[in-house]
């Protein structure tokens, strides 16, 4: 046995050896890459039917309207813009001497950006008071500023791009720990989506906002598809800040409205490149989107109300304009479908307002409600939100019927009312005409549980 | 033991359960790039060397040289090769035997430069992505030499 062969079958050994263990590592990336696709899909899919739900309720909404116009109104009118409110929210709030947490100057300087952010390593929750005056100040500063941010590099200079960050402030602090905090000798782009799914959404916005205002031309904010009220009832930022928030919750939610709405819709480096949160297609008209009046797109998920410039009015699918009908605000303040069409996929890969998309699903008979509730769940908590308008969790008899009449009509499902009366009355624990949504939805849960196992012995179905 | 008919049926739908399964990752539709095959085949804990994988492809491949392999001809062959339990790993002992053949002066460590000759230039050469991805796995970027018994051991763990 030769020397020369001997390393010629070693080295064919660990060849093979290392080709395989190549393979195996790739094909895991791969499944991993395939699950994460799948997970995303889906979540798309439930907002999709959402966003459905809410063009069946707008196209149908007349006949909702003739039986319950204030739920309509809650839905789709919008809250006079109160303006007026800074000097009255803000300037009432006190700052109590027992509080811990970091104190701000206005008007702030980088000290206060190094004082927030090592205030919240130790979990410290910024006031209420400071949280609304950077929100006012960062609003008032948005407004200025066109559709699209501008930035320019120079060899100096390096531009640092984020995408999602989700609520995880570890990662925002690595990032800030590997590659400097921002300045203005260290700029960055922030593509959209700081909130939603993680518990520290609030403190990473108050962290950009803050170096917004230090930094404006060097750190810019793109709009993503999560900096959106709606999105935010399903995906968690708002039960974050009515949490960590409570009285003051509420308010600062309204105002985040604004600022959301406000966000550029992208940033353009060097004339060159062009950052956006949801990317382009070749429909992407790049000059509406430069002129589009950005603040009236107020939630992905809510599609625009047709409207009939010339009487203002709304005009349902045939054509025809229906009686009694009046919306809030003027034609204004709503974009047209063109023009939503267009926005809409700049935050988000998928195309809401397509046609042809699931709608609803295949019921089993026996115990329909339950499965119904089970199934859309998270649907009827968003919209339950929306009509739990003063965020008290609680919502009246009334409200629950008209909304699951409309529910039901909407996925075509044949429930009797009867059952939902049974129903409701169960679930008004303490008998007041009042349904604590929290709970409701905990004991279906714990019901569709008990009915897989007793299903002869149901009495629900 | 030989296996009974039904055992055969069963054990064969067992294999091309596995095989299936790699179906939606690989996007396979009805046809496949043979570069990919590759891969698959190592995934289902196979190892055949290049000239055998080479082999195995000619066996699956279109009879005009499309670029693709179609599922319904690839199963078949794939079976039979898990049935017959071809192309077995190596096992750690043997792998760790052809490191100290490369070291015969029994140092613990090959250098990057007698490494990347040994995986470049014999057997069944690494293309220069192969070779890189190796060394960034094997070595820190301060050092220059490669530890095998530590490398084996990470890579085994890593697997498991």
């Amino acid at each position: 046995m030769s020397c020369v062969s001997a390393a010629i079958r070693a080295a064919l050994i660990i060849q093979n050896w290392y080709r395989g263990y190549r393979a195996r590592l790739k094909t895991r990336q791969r499944y991993a890459l395939t699950i994460f696709q799948s997970i995303e899909y889906a979540d798309e899919q439930g907002q999709l039917q959402l966003s459905n739900f809410f063009s069946f309720m707008l196209e149908n909404y007349v006949h909702i309207q003739e039986k319950d116009p204030t739920l309509v109104n809650r839905l789709f009118g919008c809250a006079p813009q109160d303006d007026r409110g800074r000097q009255e929210c803000v300037g009432i709030i006190e700052v109590p001497e027992s509080y811990s947490g970091p104190r701000l100057q206005f008007p702030l300087n980088t000290d206060s950006l190094t004082i927030m952010i090592e205030a919240f390593k130790k979990q410290q929750i910024l006031h209420a008071y400071y949280v609304l005056e950077i929100l006012f100040e960062t609003k008032e500063a948005l407004k200025q500023m066109p559709n699209f941010n501008h930035i320019r590099t120079c060899p100096t200079k390096e531009i640092t791009i984020c995408g999602d960050l989700h609520g995880k402030l570890e990662d925002l602090l690595l990032i800030f720990s590997k590659n400097g905090l921002p300045s203005a000798y260290n700029p960055y782009v922030f593509n959209g989506d700081f909130v939603d799914r993680g518990k520290c959404s609030i403190e990473i916005l108050m962290i950009l906002f803050v170096s917004f205002l230090l930094y404006g031309d060097d750190l810019c904010l793109n709009r993503g598809n999560h900096e959106d009220f709606l999105m935010n009832m399903r995906y968690g930022f708002t039960k974050e800040v009515l949490s960590k928030y409570k009285i003051y919750g509420k308010k600062i939610l309204q105002v985040l409205e604004e600022v959301f709405a406000w966000l550029p819709l992208g940033t353009v480096i060097d004339d060159e490149i062009l950052i956006m949160h949801g990317g382009i297609s070749e429909s992407t008209d790049l000059n509406l989107l430069h002129h589009v009046e950005r603040n009236k797109m107020k939630s992905v998920l809510m599609p625009p109300v047709p409207v009939d410039k010339d009487s203002f009015t709304e005009m349902n699918n045939k054509g025809h304009v229906p009686r009694g009908v009046k919306l809030s605000g003027s034609p204004s303040d709503y974009l047209t479908k063109h023009e939503w069409e267009q926005v809409i996929t700049v935050f988000s890969a998928s195309n809401y307002y397509e046609e042809g998309s699931n709608r609803g699903a295949y019921i089993k008979a026996q115990s329909a409600l339950i499965e119904t509730l089970y199934r859309y769940r998270s649907d009827l908590q968003i919209i339950f939100n929306v009509i739990d308008s003063d965020h008290s969790g609680l919502i009246s008899m009334e409200e629950f019927h008209s909304m699951w009449k409309l529910f039901c009509s909407h996925y075509n499902l044949h429930i009797g009312d009867s059952q939902v009366d049974e129903l409701a009355e169960r679930m008004d624990l303490n008998k007041d005409g009042s349904i604590d949504f929290n709970e409701f939805l905990k004991a279906f849960y714990v019901i569709h549980q008990l009915d897989n196992l007793n299903r002869s012995s149901t009495q629900l179905a | 033991m030989p296996l009974t008919g039904i055992e055969k049926r069963e054990r064969d739908r067992e294999l091309e359960t596995s095989t299936s399964c790699l179906l939606p990752t690989f996007c396979w539709g009805c046809a496949r790039n043979p570069r990919e095959i590759g891969t698959i085949i190592r995934s289902l804990g196979c190892c055949p060397n290049e000239g055998e994988l080479h082999d195995l492809i000619a066996e699956v491949e279109e009879e005009e040289p499309t670029g693709y392999i179609r599922f319904e001809k690839f199963l078949p062959v794939m079976t039979n090769i898990l049935v017959e339990k071809r192309y077995r790993p190596i096992p750690e002992e043997i792998l760790l035997q052809a490191f100290e053949v490369l070291d015969p002066t029994k140092r613990g460590f090959l250098s990057k430069e007698e490494l990347i000759k040994y995986m470049t230039e014999e057997g069944e050469p690494f293309s220069q992505e192969e070779m890189e991805e190796m060394l960034s796995a094997a070595i820190g970027p301060e050092s220059n030499f490669i530890h095998y018994r530590d490398y084996i051991t990470m890579m085994v763990i890593d697997e498991n």
